[in-house]
């Protein structure tokens, strides 16, 4: 099976008021560039040609800086909430260094618990100028790091994975070379500060810059208990065979140890960058592996990669989404188009007739059921004729068929005795209720009869009568 | 840094907006094309429906052609209307006819009548039968009906709801 070729990762290292700019391959394998200085950099006439054209087109991924342009602080803080403690974060060094504002972009931390279980947080913070400088310059370019770190947190890494109780106690680490020397202290496995020490020239024996090896370290060493008011509990040495473990025991008056298998992989020519001063004796492991060594990112840049994911899956979706939508709407647009046409072609006309003809038969047909429904005068007459008894003859007569259906009526009842009216009122509106549907719950109370005007007629007394009812 | 985190979520946006708009498209030509496979469907319905109807639909418009008076102008057609229902009441021997219209309360396609007359409610009683059987563009809207006494003539004022339609002379029926 094929294998992928790990990309060269792209490197920026800060020494000597220098920058060097370092491909590395998957193997931890540097080539470094030509230095540039700080000056052909950090002013205003510097354009991007001042940086090697390799470097142009690639994301570059970390940055070393010194470690003394690194500064940490602690302090107890009882939450563990982290917005909690970056809001406190930013405000504590917008506080204490108002001069460089931008320090509150760039810096680490983590919670820690102390001995008598109190909680602190512990952060590292870039706060020196020429970083920042170098940053917006490198930024203007669009070559600014993601990450930025340190020798001391490189080592802090390797020695993790070496030694076991690194996370315990003081440590420190002697990194011995021919000229130089490098001691870095680690406090319950977290970086507290560093030296460099220039070593006197080599003269046959290494009396002499054993001696200043041994008063650096004891310096440093009180340092150590000044800083973290602790000793430290082990002093373990690389030294490449410069100066023998047991000679510096011996200097130092306790025990110091080599770590285990580093010399071995330190002196692989591909892992170590060939450069004097600062450089001279850093191991440059696998820096793609982020996730190894302790790092600062720019806060937005680190807002920026907790995004990321987000936004990834999100692209990737809508756009799967968009493809399958788009699928769909292919199929429809494919299949709305024989149902366009077959309403269209030619079939518009047509069925604007039958439409038409269809509506004007409905019209037809309303009208029918309308006509149908309106009740005939003429029947209505008819039917209020059969309806009168012998005694009762009319007067006045209104038949409404529109809009109301109705009968409206005045008439005369005649009665030879006074019981007799109720008689043959009776008759007259069970006739009316014989012949017309709408009188069904009409009573003797619906008939008004003008008493008031009754006249003396053959015998018998006559009145009027007033009488309306719908029609259905 | 902010550039590349705002060129993706506005690249986020575009996306799922434009999915969005695709989707409602989408629904929309669903939409299109149901309405337009029902349309289809009542269209042939409709078709098959006159193809077997075409008989009755035809009488049934030649039918409703009589409930209105086709005239070449309103008044021309009234002139018509009002004769034909003086000649009908004289038909049934009523006396003092007299046919006014309402040309004021005209809706367009209708005008009301005023038929006045008097005579044996039996006759009135045959003339509006005959009104509402040969006179179907006049339909009876109101009747009244004054007697004074047994055996009297009766006096009645009918009112009639004069239904036209203006037509071409091409196109009269």
């Amino acid at each position: 099976m094929r294998r992928f070729r790990k990309r060269s990762t792209p490197i920026t290292l800060i020494g000597n008021d220098e920058i060097y700019f370092v491909l590395q391959g998957g193997s931890g394998e540097g080539q470094i560039l030509d230095p540039l200085t700080f000056d052909r950099v950090l002013t205003d006439e510097a354009d991007l040609s001042a940086i090697p054209e390799t470097f142009h087109h690639q994301a570059h991924s970390v940055m070393v800086v010194p470690d003394y342009w690194l500064e940490s602080l602690s302090f107890p803080f009882q939450s563990r909430k982290r917005s909690l403690a970056e809001a406190f974060l930013e405000r504590k060094l917008r506080a204490d260094f108002p001069e460089i504002p931008e320090v509150r972009d760039f810096y680490e931390y983590f919670f820690h618990q102390g001995d008598e279980g109190e909680t602190a947080v512990y952060a590292y913070f870039l706060r020196d100028p020429t970083f920042f400088q170098l940053y917006d310059q490198l930024a203007r370019w669009n070559l600014h790091p993601r990450r930025i770190t340190t020798p001391a947190f490189l080592w802090a890494s390797q020695l993790r994975e070496r030694i076991p109780d690194f996370h315990k106690g003081g440590n420190a680490f002697v990194h011995i070379l021919s000229k130089e020397c490098f001691l870095y202290f680690f406090f319950e496995g977290h970086f507290l500060f560093s030296r460099q020490i220039t070593l006197p020239e080599f003269q046959g024996d290494a009396s002499d810059q054993l001696e200043t090896l041994t008063y650096e370290i004891n310096q440093s060493l009180y340092l150590f208990s000044q800083k973290a008011k602790a000793e430290v509990d082990r002093v373990y040495m690389a030294s490449f065979g410069h100066v023998e473990v047991g000679e510096l025991s011996g200097k130092l008056g306790r025990e110091v140890e080599e770590v285990a298998g580093l010399e071995e992989e330190l002196t692989k020519v591909s892992t170590t960058i060939g450069q004097p001063g600062l450089l001279s004796g850093l191991y440059l492991p696998d820096l793609s592996q982020s996730q190894k060594f302790l790092s600062i990112y720019h806060r937005l840049t680190e807002k920026e990669q907790q995004w990321k994911p987000v936004q990834k899956v999100g692209i990737a979706v809508g756009f799967i989404l968009l493809f399958l939508l788009a699928g769909e709407g292919l199929l429809l647009w494919q299949w709305s188009r024989p149902v366009g046409t077959e309403t269209t072609r030619g079939g518009g006309a047509k069925a604007r007739e039958a439409v038409a003809a269809l509506r004007q038969y409905n019209e037809a047909l309303d009208l029918f059921l309308k006509e149908n429904q309106r009740p005939s005068a003429d029947k209505t007459i008819i039917n209020l004729a059969r309806a009168l008894p012998e005694d009762v003859w009319i007067k006045d007569m209104v038949v409404e068929t529109e809009p109301t259906p109705g009968v409206a009526l005045t008439g005369t009842v005649r009665a030879e005795k006074p019981s007799q009216f109720r008689e043959t009122l009776s008759e007259f509106l069970d006739g009316l209720k014989e012949h017309f549907e709408g009188t069904r719950s009409l009573g003797l109370q619906d008939i008004e009869v003008d008493t008031s005007n009754c006249k003396a007629v053959d015998g018998g007394q006559s009145c009027v009568i007033a009488l309306k009812f719908g029609l259905p | 840094m902010m550039d590349r985190m705002n060129k993706r979520w506005i690249a986020v946006v575009v996306i799922w907006a434009a999915a969005l708009v695709l989707n409602y498209w989408n629904i929309s030509e669903m939409y299109r094309i149901r309405e337009a496979r029902e349309q289809k469907v009542f269209l042939t319905m409709d078709e098959q429906f006159l193809r077997a109807h075409s008989e009755e639909i035809s009488e049934s418009l030649k039918k409703r052609e009589a409930f209105f008076h086709s005239a070449e102008a309103l008044n021309l057609g009234l002139l018509t209307v009002e004769n034909e229902l003086a000649a009908l009441a004289a038909q049934y021997d009523l006396t003092e006819v007299g046919v006014r219209s309402q040309l004021d309360q005209d809706t367009g396609s209708s005008i009301p009548l005023v038929l006045s007359c008097e005579g044996s409610l039996k006759k009135v009683v045959e003339c509006l039968e005959a009104l509402r059987s040969e006179h179907a563009y006049v339909p009876v809207t109101k009747v009244a009906i004054e007697i004074d006494g047994r055996g009297a003539p009766a006096r009645c004022e009918v009112r009639l709801n004069y239904r036209y339609r203006i037509v071409r002379p091409e196109t009269q029926t």
